[in-house]
């Protein structure tokens, strides 16, 4: 067989993937970092830490086979408060009866004052010419009382320097509208994953992405295996952690769990 | 390999219609228009060698934009389908300031385009004098007439063939330009054929498309919503270098029995590709409008959008005084109503949701008009195998043509279909008329009744070997006499996100009237795939003019929308029993454009209802709703 390419690989580069895209710049044309010869050799999705929440949503103008008109991804982490926490452990168990969410129309609320973002990581596509990390949006919100309130202020905060064109401002309330919507899901999600214990069969095809997986209280063994390596996984399903991967326990290392690029640069 | 351009292309016979008149001069009408051609053995080199090719322009003035107050707005002298450009009965603007409840607003419909799944593709061959042509087309015959004179050609020395086509919707109706490109350029293959196909993103510029339309709409009524006067005044662009005038306010010269009304036509010339037919042209883009506006009278004089119909449905029809042959459209909305569950409706908007979704249901009408072709033969033939071949130029363009001619030839002969057998999509057979206009059954099947009676009449039951009778089809003497229209009514439900504002037709339901139905199966797929296209247009569908180029921007199907399965949720379409006798003796009229007909209407007026937000301007995309 003849041999169509050949080279080796003059070196191994890892590139976070918050620096894998590009801003436009004067050369408008390059979409990435990557440069002639380069070759991506993996992904790595770490997966994310123990109970966190993490969802996407992508807002089209038709039900499938459409660029997003905005979409958002996030890994939500969420604690008791201070003052209610059941015995100074990191549990956030089913067991633990306390904490609130904001939450539309009464879903999955209850009583009590709302859970405290221990940790968020927020990204939008179709608002910028690359995946745009809601950095601001996370400052704002990480140690701050999960709810739609603070939610709306974070993200009016991310997108104050949003600049529109002529025929695209509605991606700015279209991209604040469903970042609240989605971390109001994932709060519901993280209150009905822990106090509700039978999630109703055919859930998890009809639902939203995100997976209703009950974490035991404190110690056993994670409800879901951790996959060993992300690596497999992630070759087979590119969104994995996107739509499932809480039931990891003592596994948080703080981890990025956003992606990482690693390339291959062939001389 | 050959280059053709203006400089060496041969001189047209006839350049009257300025779309087909192309490599004639240096004049360039609109960009995207053929001004020159590459022949070569395959595609791939002929678009290469294509790009290759320099060309120098020089810089003309030009207008791309369309807007309602462009200062070079006329009246054509007529309409599409002939109609009368304006029309005025009664005191329409005395009706307006006297009446209790007024309806003024304006509607628009964005430019669209047909998008059949195959490509308009030509290949043509010259043998001697004569022109072979096989083509995607909706009617053979068409093609001939059409593309004869222009080509300098006796009809007779021109033979097209066209036995399947993928798809049409109207932009096949007549040919187009590649047609009179493809058999010039085989005049330089040394005989052999030469074969042209559109690319997606060139039948944005060269297949004709639907002009967008601006409609203001002014109802007047009293507390009750019976109409006292009903205005539509439409403005609608046309290309500079040929002129097309949707016909779209005559459906409100019939809908309501309202005493006064009147109906405008403007156009405005811009140096653009020429519009054509697309699916239901006029009737389609005009029920948005009206029916919209009817809702809003609904809304405004607290009735429901179905007894406001019923209180304003006509006796005879108004603009001709006729009786209608065949109406009935009163006992639709109410047989829809009772099988979608209208009475789950809550008038009042935004009064209904599932979690995070905001549901609502609409109504609107629906209709089409009738007419049948006279221009059209068939014959039968009776083989020595025993079967029955029966000729005539029609065409199928994916919708059942084949199926539904072969059974009323088996019916007409009392044979079973296994004994038909039928030819149709080539000028060698008896000259039928075009797949357009709803027309094609009813027409095409009177001329094979008439031959099926005719050859029956002189070979009686037990026909000799070789037995052959040719028949006309004829005029309709009730074409005159009666209102020839199908009715029909179109309900939806849709669902819209609360938070980004997205929009899903949950469900849907045509009621139809279309006289006799021949084939069930076939009929409901073309009520369906109406209903479907309806909500393409409804929520996707907008070619998108940047006017500094005059180009359409979302040329394919990555950017421009058509419905996927996953939009289409739950499309029903069911139809009442009708037999039509003053459509023909067949009973039966057209089912191919009705099922758009409303279907956008009925859509955005339930996104009203589940959101109080009245969106006039399609398509109904997600920004609009966000609030």
């Amino acid at each position: 067989m003849r041999q169509w390419w050949s080279g080796t690989p003059a070196a191994n580069v890892l590139i976070p993937v918050v620096d894998f895209h590009r801003l436009p710049g004067t050369e408008p044309a390059r979409d990435t970092v990557l440069e002639h010869g380069d070759l991506i050799t993996a992904v790595e999705l770490p997966a994310p830490a123990s109970g966190q929440r993490s969802a996407s949503r992508k807002v089209r103008d038709r039900a499938s086979y459409a660029f997003a008109l905005v979409s958002v991804a996030a890994i939500l982490d969420l604690e008791l408060p201070d003052q209610e926490d059941d015995g100074g452990t990191a549990s956030r168990g089913g067991t633990a009866s306390r904490g609130g969410t904001a939450s539309r129309g009464g879903t999955a609320s209850r009583g009590g004052p709302p859970l405290i973002i221990k940790d968020i990581r927020l990204a939008l596509g179709g608002v910028a010419h690359k995946p745009w990390r809601a950095a601001r949006a996370e400052e704002a919100l990480r140690g701050a009382p999960a709810t739609e309130e603070n939610f709306r202020h974070a993200v009016d905060a991310e997108l104050a320097s949003a600049q529109a064109l002529r025929d695209n401002a509605f991606k700015i309330p279209m991209a604040g509208n469903t970042v609240v919507a989605l971390l109001r899901d994932l709060t519901s999600a993280f209150i009905a994953g822990h106090w509700h214990r039978a999630p109703a069969p055919g859930r998890r095809r009809q639902g939203p992405r995100y997976r209703t997986l009950r974490v035991r209280a404190t110690g056993g063994q994670p409800a879901v295996p951790a996959p060993h390596s992300g690596h497999d996984r992630v070759r087979q399903d590119p969104g994995h952690w996107l739509r499932g991967g809480t039931g990891v326990r003592g596994r948080d290392d703080r981890v990025d769990p956003f992606q990482r690029t690693q390339i291959s640069r062939h001389g | 390999m050959t280059v053709l351009t203006h400089f060496n292309a041969p001189k047209s016979a006839d350049t009257a219609d300025a779309e087909l008149a192309i490599l004639q001069d240096a004049n360039v009408g609109f960009r995207g228009q053929f001004i020159g051609a590459v022949l070569a053995r395959t595609p791939e080199i002929a678009r290469e060698a294509a790009a290759l090719v320099h060309v120098e322009y020089e810089p003309e003035e030009h207008d791309a934009r369309f807007r309602p107050d462009h200062p070079g707005l006329y009246a054509p002298e007529q309409v599409n389908a002939g109609f009368p450009t304006d029309t005025s009965s009664g005191d329409a603007d005395a009706a307006l300031a006297d009446a209790a409840v007024v309806v003024d607003q304006t509607y628009s419909t964005p430019p669209e385009h047909n998008n059949p799944m195959e490509p308009h593709t030509t290949v043509a061959q010259w043998v001697g004098r004569t022109l072979t042509l096989y083509d995607s087309t909706q009617g053979a015959h068409t093609v001939r007439q059409t593309g004869a004179p222009v080509l300098g050609l006796d009809p007779a020395d021109v033979h097209v063939i066209s036995p399947h086509v993928g798809g049409g919707f109207g932009s096949k109706g007549m040919p187009h330009a590649h047609v009179v490109l493809a058999a010039p350029a085989a005049k330089c293959s040394n005989g052999r054929p030469v074969k042209f196909a559109l690319t997606r993103q060139q039948m944005f510029s060269l297949a004709g498309y639907r002009t967008p339309t601006i409609a203001r709409v002014r109802l007047a009524a009293d507390d009750g919503g019976k109409l006292s006067a009903v205005v539509v005044d439409v403005v609608e662009q046309t290309s500079k270098i040929r002129e097309f005038a949707e016909q779209t306010a005559v459906p409100s010269r019939m809908m309501c029995a309202a005493p006064n009304r009147r109906t405008t036509h403007r156009l405005a010339p811009l140096d653009i590709p020429v519009p054509s037919w697309m699916r239901a042209p006029g009737e389609c883009p005009h029920m948005f409008g009206p029916e919209v506006a009817m809702d809003e009278l609904a809304q405004a004089c607290g009735v429901d959008p179905i007894e406001l119909r019923i209180r304003n449905e006509p006796g005879i029809d108004p603009e001709s005084g006729n009786r209608f042959g065949s109406r009935h459209l009163i006992n639709y909305l109410r047989a829809g109503a009772g099988r979608f569950g209208w009475e789950q409706r809550n008038p009042r908007p935004r009064a209904r949701t599932d979690k995070d979704w905001l549901i609502g249901m609409g109504v609107a009408a629906s209709t089409y008009p009738f007419r049948r072709q006279p221009a059209n033969a068939a014959s039968v033939a009776f083989g020595n195998d025993g079967i029955y071949t029966v000729q005539i130029g029609a065409a199928d363009i994916g919708t059942g043509t084949w199926t539904v001619q072969t059974q009323i030839a088996a019916d007409a002969l009392q044979v079973p279909v296994e004994r038909i057998h039928l030819e149709i999509g080539d000028t060698a057979l008896p000259q039928a008329s075009v797949a357009g206009g709803s027309t094609g059954t009813a027409s095409w099947g009177a001329a094979i009744l008439a031959v099926a009676g005719a050859f029956r009449a002189q070979f009686g039951s037990n026909p000799v070997r070789g037995a052959r009778a040719q028949a006309q089809g004829s005029a309709n003497p009730d074409q005159e006499k009666f209102a020839l229209h199908s009715f029909g009514a179109q309900f939806a439900q849709v669902r819209i996100n609360a938070d980004t504002g997205e929009i899903r037709v949950s469900r849907m339901l045509g009621v139809f009237s279309a006289g006799r139905i021949i084939n069930p199966r076939t009929a409901r797929s073309r009520f369906i795939g109406g209903m479907t296209m309806g909500i393409g247009m409804a929520l996707h569908e907008n070619s998108v003019m940047d006017p500094r180029f005059g180009i359409i921007v979302n040329h394919d199907f990555a950017e421009y929308h058509i419905p996927t399965n996953a939009d289409i949720e739950d499309a029903d379409a069911i139809w009442l029993e009708d037999h039509d006798e003053h459509a023909g003796p067949l009973g039966a009229r057209g089912i191919g454009e009705i099922g758009i007909v409303g279907a956008a209407a009925a859509i955005a007026n339930a996104a009203y209802n589940a959101t109080g937000l009245r969106i006039r301007d399609l398509p109904l995309t997600a920004d609009k709703f966000l609030f």
